[in-house]
């Protein structure tokens, strides 16, 4: 296979998934974000967020908090070092690769 | 509704640019994989953008410049000497204030945010969209635009004060318009908040004004800094408004469990 197109194939996979990306970007130049903003911002249904953030968990780059502001329960995501750099090297991979690409 | 040129690669879908959702715009109509970066910055600058699109900001720095400019102007004398000293204590107070307004009329309609702090020093989360990165320059640290506007006035306000009761110059509230107005112009731009664009016209009209009135210097300087005030908490408020009249209502059930 053509070596500018093998950055596509040796990409993140975790990350390469639209709604991981969004997710991840939303939250890369915060500290952190509750469900509800991620919710809105994102446009994705409660159950496919919940499932989304908790593959982004097993693979360690998001860290959830839950808990209570008063008597609302509220749940905190947070983007690991792990994550942060995982973003970081997939966009630059990707720009890499897309540079390379005929126009 | 715009489309960017679309380009294909070995028969992989590089990139169709649509003008809609976030999400949508992340997948193509033919359901593959996005790989548009321009989006993915764009969602990264959303979170930055949600900071600013209230206009609580401009209200807490429209009254922090009424309290600390404009009125020890109108007022002169020893108020009117401290004041630089004063503008810059409580322009530590604007982050804190804004924040606590958020957290009691934004943050339960539409979700929480915490922001970094940014009188720390840490690596840039900016990948280049940083609402700092404009003013901080080559500084490893964050400096907040706030702090920028509050140093320069600072500074500018005395000398202007100073120039202007000695020799009746103008020209200098047609600079501080002249430069707010390019400040707003590109910060519209850069953060996408187009109210202002009527906040950069305001501060060139302002300045041109007042600089043509005829009024001696510390009257001067009074009332254009009342000016830059009241144009700010009028640009905040409308946007407040038309915040609280599109975002739905607090108490919605947070839980991502």
């Amino acid at each position: 296979m053509a070596d500018d197109i093998r950055g596509f194939i040796d990409v993140d996979r975790v990350l390469h998934e639209p709604a991981r990306l969004l997710l991840v970007a939303l939250l890369y130049p915060v500290e952190d974000a509750d469900f509800l903003f991620l919710l809105r911002e994102s446009g994705l249904t409660r159950g496919n967020l919940s499932s989304h953030v908790a593959k982004l968990e097993e693979a360690g780059y998001v860290a959830v908090t839950k808990g209570y502001r008063g008597k609302v329960p509220h749940t905190d995501y947070r983007l690991t070092d792990e994550g942060r750099a995982a973003f970081g090297a997939y966009r630059e991979q990707l720009k890499r690769t897309l540079k390379k690409l005929p126009r | 509704m715009v489309l960017a040129p679309y380009r294909r690669s070995g028969g992989l879908t590089v990139a169709l640019r649509r003008r809609t959702s976030l999400y949508s715009r992340l997948v193509s109509t033919r359901g593959g994989s996005i790989i548009d970066l321009t989006d993915v910055d764009q969602a990264v600058g959303r979170s930055q953008q949600y900071f600013l699109e209230d206009g609580l900001w401009e209200i807490v720095t429209g009254i922090w410049l009424a309290l600390t400019v404009a009125v020890p102007a109108f007022v002169g004398g020893v108020v009117a000497n401290w004041s630089p000293v004063v503008m810059l204590l409580a322009g530590l107070g604007i982050r804190p204030v804004v924040l606590a307004a958020k957290s009691r009329w934004v943050f339960p309609r539409t979700g929480h945010v915490t922001y970094p702090d940014p009188g720390k020093v840490q690596p840039s989360r900016s990948l280049g969209v940083s609402p700092g990165r404009a003013v901080s320059g080559a500084s490893t640290g964050r400096l907040d635009w706030v702090w920028a506007v509050s140093i320069a006035g600072a500074i500018a306000i005395p000398l202007a004060l100073t120039r202007g009761l000695t020799r009746g110059d103008g020209g200098f509230h047609v600079a501080i318009g002249g430069a707010l107005g390019a400040a707003f112009l590109f910060a519209a731009w850069r953060w996408g908040q187009r109210r202002w664009m009527a906040l950069a016209s305001t501060q060139v009209a302002l300045g041109l004004l007042i600089a043509a009135s005829g009024l001696a210097g510390p009257t001067r300087l009074a009332i254009h800094a009342a000016g830059i005030a009241v144009a700010l908490i009028a640009s905040g408020s409308m946007a407040f408004a038309g915040y609280i009249r599109t975002a739905p209502k607090a108490g919605i059930d947070d839980d991502g469990r």
